[in-house]
C-alpha cells in the first residue's frame, strides 16, 4: 500500500516534469498561438486584476494602520511609508498576488483543462492532428508567465497607495514626505527581488494548474478533486519557494 | 486501406482485444457490433493511434501506425475523420469555429474559403441556422450532426465512428445513419463505425463484424448475418429487437 502510493507519487512527479519539457519544447521550437495567448492574458489577467487591486489596497492600509500605531511607540511614525512600501515590495505582494492568481487564474485553468480532458476535448484535438500541449497549455503557461508579474506591480502600486491613504489621512503625515519616503525605501535591488521570485512563481502556477488540469479522470467529481489539488498544490509550492529564493536573494544582494 | 493483424490489448490483466485480425477495402462501411465492454471502442481507437496495441500491428494505406512516435500519428490523423460519442465539441468555439478549425490547422486556404465550406457542409448536415451557436445549446443529435462535420471537413477519406447513434430516440437514430451513409457516399469515405444498434446497423453497413470477449465471433454483410444462425448473435438480435 505504502510502496504504491510512493510509486504513484514518483509517477506524477516524471510525467509532470514531462508535461513540463514538453510546453517549454513547444515554446523554443516557435509553437506559440499568440493569439489564444493575448485571449488568455485577457482572461487571466482583467479578472485578476480587480481582485488584487482590492486586496492588496486593503493590505497596504492594515499595513498603514498597525505600522503607524507600533512606529508611534518608538516617536518613529514618519517611517510608516518605509515599513508599507517595504513589507509590500519584497514579500507581501507576490506572495499574496501568488495566492490570489492560483486561486483564480489557476484554478480556471485546471477546471478549463479538465472538463475538456473528461469530456474527451483533448483526445479529439489529437485526432485532429493537433499537439494538444501546444493548442491548450502553452498559449495559457505563457500567458500566466506574462500577467503574474504585471499583477504584482499593480498589487504594490494599490498596496502603497492604501498605506498612503492612512498615512496621510490618518497618521497626518505630509503626502508629499511620504511620497519621497516611499520611493527612497524601494532601491532597485527590493523591487528586483520582489520581481525575481514572482516569474518562478509564475512558472509554478502555470505548470502545477495546467498539469492537473490536462491529466484530470474521474469525470466531474475529478475535475472538482484535481482543481482543488492544484490550486493547494501551487499555494505549497510558492511559500515553500519563496522561503528558498528569499534566502538565495538575501545571500548574493543582501 | 485499413488492416488489422493479431492485435492483442489488456487492460489491468483483463484481455479486451484477443488476436484480432480485420481488413477494410476502400469505400466500405464496416459496422463493429458488440455488448458494451466488448472492446469495440478499444479496437476503433486503435485504428487511429490513440491506443498502443500489447501485440499485433494497425495499418492504414500500407503504413504500420502502431510503430510511429506521436509527432508523425499526428500527421497521419489528418487524414482519418474521427466522431467521438458525445462529439467532444471544444466548448469554448461555435460549431462553425468546431467544424472550421481542422481546416485553418491544416489548409492554406483563407478564413473566408473556410468558412464558406464549412456552411456548405453545415448545411448538408442540417445545422445552418445553429452554426454560431455553442456546443453547450446544442441537442445531443445535432451536436453529433456537427461533430460528424468536423471529422469529415478536411474530406478524409476514413472516418471512424465510436458509437453515432447512442443515447438518441430511435428517429434521431435513424437520421444520424442516414447522414453517414451520405457523408460516406458523397465523401467516397471509407467507414467504421462501432455501434450495439443493430437495426441501423444493418441498414447502412456494407459488412459487420460481431465482437465477444475481444474475439471477432462472426464476420459478413447484413445478409449472411441475418441468415446466422450463431447463438450469440441470435441472442443479441432478440434482445435488440425485444
Amino acid at each position: 500500500m505504502v510502496i504504491n502510493s510512493v510509486l504513484h507519487i514518483f509517477e506524477r512527479a516524471g510525467l509532470s516534469v514531462i508535461f513540463f519539457l514538453r510546453s517549454v519544447g513547444c515554446i523554443f521550437s516557435g509553437r506559440v498561438r499568440w493569439k489564444d495567448v493575448f485571449k488568455e492574458i485577457y482572461e487571466q489577467g482583467v479578472e485578476t486584476a480587480i481582485i488584487v487591486a482590492m486586496t492588496s489596497f486593503a493590505t497596504g492600509a492594515v499595513l498603514g494602520l498597525q505600522g503607524y500605531v507600533m512606529l508611534t511607540q518608538f516617536g518613529a511614525r514618519e517611517y510608516v511609508a518605509h515599513l508599507v512600501a517595504l513589507s509590500l515590495v519584497r514579500e507581501l505582494s507576490p506572495v499574496f498576488t501568488s495566492f490570489i492568481f492560483s486561486g483564480k487564474a489557476g484554478a480556471r485553468m485546471a477546471a478549463e483543462l479538465g472538463s475538456m480532458n473528461v469530456n474527451d476535448q483533448i483526445l479529439a484535438t489529437r485526432t485532429l492532428g493537433v499537439d494538444p500541449v501546444e493548442f491548450l497549455v502553452v498559449p495559457r503557461m505563457i500567458a500566466c508567465f506574462l500577467v503574474l508579474p504585471g499583477l504584482v506591480v499593480l498589487s504594490e502600486l494599490f498596496g502603497i497607495f492604501g498605506g498612503y491613504t492612512i498615512g496621510v489621512f490618518d497618521a497626518g503625515v505630509p503626502g508629499a514626505s511620504y511620497i519621497q519616503q516611499t520611493l527612497t525605501a524601494i532601491r532597485f535591488v527590493d523591487f528586483f527581488s520582489g520581481f525575481i521570485k514572482t516569474l518562478f512563481f509564475a512558472v509554478f502556477i502555470a505548470w502545477v494548474c495546467c498539469f492537473e488540469g490536462f491529466y484530470t479522470k474521474g469525470g466531474s467529481l475529478g475535475v472538482g478533486r484535481f482543481t482543488t489539488r492544484a490550486v493547494a498544490l501551487s499555494y505549497i509550492i510558492v511559500v515553500i519557494s519563496n522561503t528558498v529564493l528569499t534566502k538565495i536573494i538575501l545571500t548574493f544582494w543582501g | 486501406m485499413i488492416r488489422v493483424e493479431g492485435l492483442v490489448k489488456s487492460f489491468a490483466k483483463q484481455r479486451v482485444l484477443d488476436e484480432v485480425d480485420l481488413q477494410v477495402k476502400d469505400g466500405e462501411i464496416l459496422v463493429i457490433l458488440g455488448e458494451s465492454g466488448s472492446g469495440k471502442s478499444v479496437l476503433l481507437r486503435h485504428l487511429i493511434g490513440l491506443e498502443v496495441p500489447d501485440q499485433g500491428k494497425v495499418f492504414i494505406k500500407d503504413v504500420d501506425i502502431t510503430v510511429l512516435p506521436e509527432s508523425k500519428l499526428l500527421k497521419v490523423r489528418r487524414d482519418i475523420g474521427y466522431l467521438f460519442q458525445d462529439g467532444a465539441l471544444y466548448d469554448f468555439m461555435s460549431v462553425e469555429e468546431n467544424v472550421a478549425f481542422p481546416l485553418l490547422e491544416h489548409t492554406k486556404i483563407s478564413e473566408k474559403e473556410a468558412y464558406q465550406k464549412v456552411h456548405e457542409l453545415l448545411e448538408m448536415v442540417g445545422l445552418s441556422s445553429a452554426k454560431t451557436k455553442l456546443p453547450s445549446e446544442l441537442s445531443g443529435g445535432m451536436r453529433k450532426r456537427a461533430a460528424l462535420a468536423r471529422a469529415v471537413v478536411l474530406g478524409s477519406k476514413i472516418v471512424l465512428c465510436d458509437e453515432p447513434t447512442s443515447g438518441l430516440d430511435p428517429i434521431k437514430s435513424r437520421e444520424i445513419s442516414d447522414l453517414i451513409k451520405e457523408v460516406s457516399r458523397r465523401f467516397k469515405s471509407t467507414m467504421v463505425i462501432t455501434s450495439h444498434d443493430m437495426m441501423n446497423a444493418f441498414r447502412i453497413a456494407d459488412r459487420l463484424v460481431l465482437l465477444k470477449n475481444g474475439k471477432i465471433r462472426i464476420e459478413g454483410s447484413p445478409r449472411d448475418l441475418k441468415e446466422s444462425k450463431d447463438s450469440f448473435l441470435q441472442e443479441f438480435l432478440t434482445d435488440q429487437y425485444s
